[in-house]
């Protein structure tokens, strides 16, 4: 027993010391490898910068994607650095971008769309067009993907109208039958006349307002138009001149101004048609994505 | 000793803790609207409105306090709308907006500035259709 106790005791700090190095080994090697991984090799800045453009993070993509040019050519990443910033609405930047993209380049037709896509986006509808029609460098390849932005722009001038033959020819069924409803409020849209809104506010306190969609607002001009004109009639059959001749002059004041406020109510009115339609254009555009064809090579 | 090693040197690895594009948050109040008491001296009909707009600034509004829901207020909208059309115009105007102002259930009705005031400038009464600003109702305007 004394000889198999003395075995054991001696066998003890061999354990241990086997232990502690096998941690020291873990911690330095835990150190050694947390120090001297290369995060930064330009396979690894492309990862990344691929994984935030993905993420929409389009700034801080455009800093990996630099990056990786300084030591790398590659045209898809300087077309995707062109459309991020597209993205981002730096318009001007990424039309630059895209311009080095148009010849000895794979994404030449790509780019060409791009660049005219970002005028589309920057620029009012009639310099676009004005761009297309004088253009040299019209890609083949989407012919039809800018004709359709071309009727498309009519829709964002404030008197023109794309043709509803052309809609017919270039968009498909659903689109078509979306488009025509936008032409049709565009052509016909639901506008209140100044003139009917004064003309009933002057027969009637406050119907022009109600005429023009202020009912809250027309019920209270016709209130307070009404009550300083009793207050004034009233003050007249009491022999208060004073008060009367007063309160005549607000009603005249305050009768007025609600026609004045009815045109104007109109006006606002008819404005308020106008930026629903371009809202309305916009969200159903952004749904469509504004028919702009989608890149595969964009998701790699 | 070991562990509280092992798990800080991983830890010491990565030095970048800040969360990217994180906007930094202020509390601070916005700024309460100062009166401007300035004389305007630009000709008879602008200095009768200063001196009634100082007047009522000075017996009325400072008194009554900051109560007009709407921005601008009422007595600035009308020295607004002087200045930007005529005397008759912006008397009109005026007279409109202080309706509108008695309209119990305007709520909901005007988009919001960033006082929490309804937003409703003079551009929009001037019957200059390429001035009038559309902003939905509700939505906070930072100008």
């Amino acid at each position: 027993m004394l000889t198999n106790k003395h075995k054991s005791n001696t066998a003890l700090p061999n354990l241990n010391f086997i232990k502690s190095a096998i941690i020291i080994f873990i911690l330095l090697t835990a150190i050694t490898e947390g120090q001297t991984t290369d995060f930064f090799t330009p396979q690894n800045r492309l990862n990344f910068g691929n994984h935030l453009f993905s993420e929409k993070d389009y700034l801080r993509a455009i800093g990996e994607f630099k990056s990786y040019l300084q030591t790398t050519n590659n045209d898809t990443i300087k077309f995707k650095m062109a459309f991020a910033l597209s993205e981002m609405k730096r318009f001007q930047e990424a039309g630059d971008n895209f311009k080095g993209l148009f010849f000895i380049s794979s994404l030449s037709e790509e780019a060409k769309f791009e660049f005219l896509k970002t005028n589309f986006l920057d620029e009012d509808s009639k310099t676009f067009r004005d761009i297309i029609n004088n253009s040299p460098f019209l890609p083949e390849k989407y012919l039809q993907n800018i004709n359709q932005l071309k009727q498309i722009s009519l829709f964002k001038e404030e008197n023109t109208l794309p043709d509803s033959n052309e809609i017919s020819n270039l968009f498909s069924e659903n689109e078509k039958i979306e488009l025509i409803k936008f032409y049709l409020r565009k052509k016909n849209p639901e506008y209140k006349s100044q003139g009917t809104a004064a003309l009933l506010s002057a027969i009637i306190p406050g119907l022009g307002k109600i005429y023009a969609g202020e009912i809250g607002d027309g019920i209270t001009s016709f209130l307070f138009t009404g009550v300083l004109s009793f207050l004034a009639y009233d003050n007249f059959k009491a022999n208060h001149d004073f008060r009367a001749w007063l309160f005549t002059g607000l009603a005249a004041w305050f009768y007025g101004g609600n026609i004045y406020g009815s045109a104007a109510a109109a006006q606002n009115y008819n404005a308020g048609i106008k930026f629903d339609f371009q809202n309305d254009l916009n969200i159903y555009l952004n749904s469509k994505n504004y028919f702009f064809p989608e890149y595969e090579f964009l998701d790699k | 000793m070991f562990i509280i090693l092992l798990s800080s040197s991983p830890i010491y690895c990565q030095s970048d803790w800040q969360r990217w594009g994180a906007k930094e948050i202020s509390y601070e109040l916005p700024q309460i609207e100062k009166k401007n008491y300035s004389f305007n001296k630009a000709g008879f009909t602008s200095s009768v409105m200063s001196t009634f707009q100082n007047t009522y600034y000075f017996l009325i509004s400072d008194l009554d306090g900051d109560n007009c829901p709407f921005h601008p207020t009422c007595s600035n909208f009308f020295a607004e709308s002087v200045k930007e059309t005529n005397i008759f115009q912006g008397a009109l105007m005026f007279a409109d907006r202080f309706t509108r102002d008695l309209n119990l259930f305007k709520k909901g009705h005007y988009p919001l500035y960033k006082t929490g005031k309804f937003y409703d400038p003079v551009t929009n009464y001037k019957l200059l259709s390429n001035e009038i600003k559309v902003i939905p109702s509700n939505q906070i305007v930072n100008q």
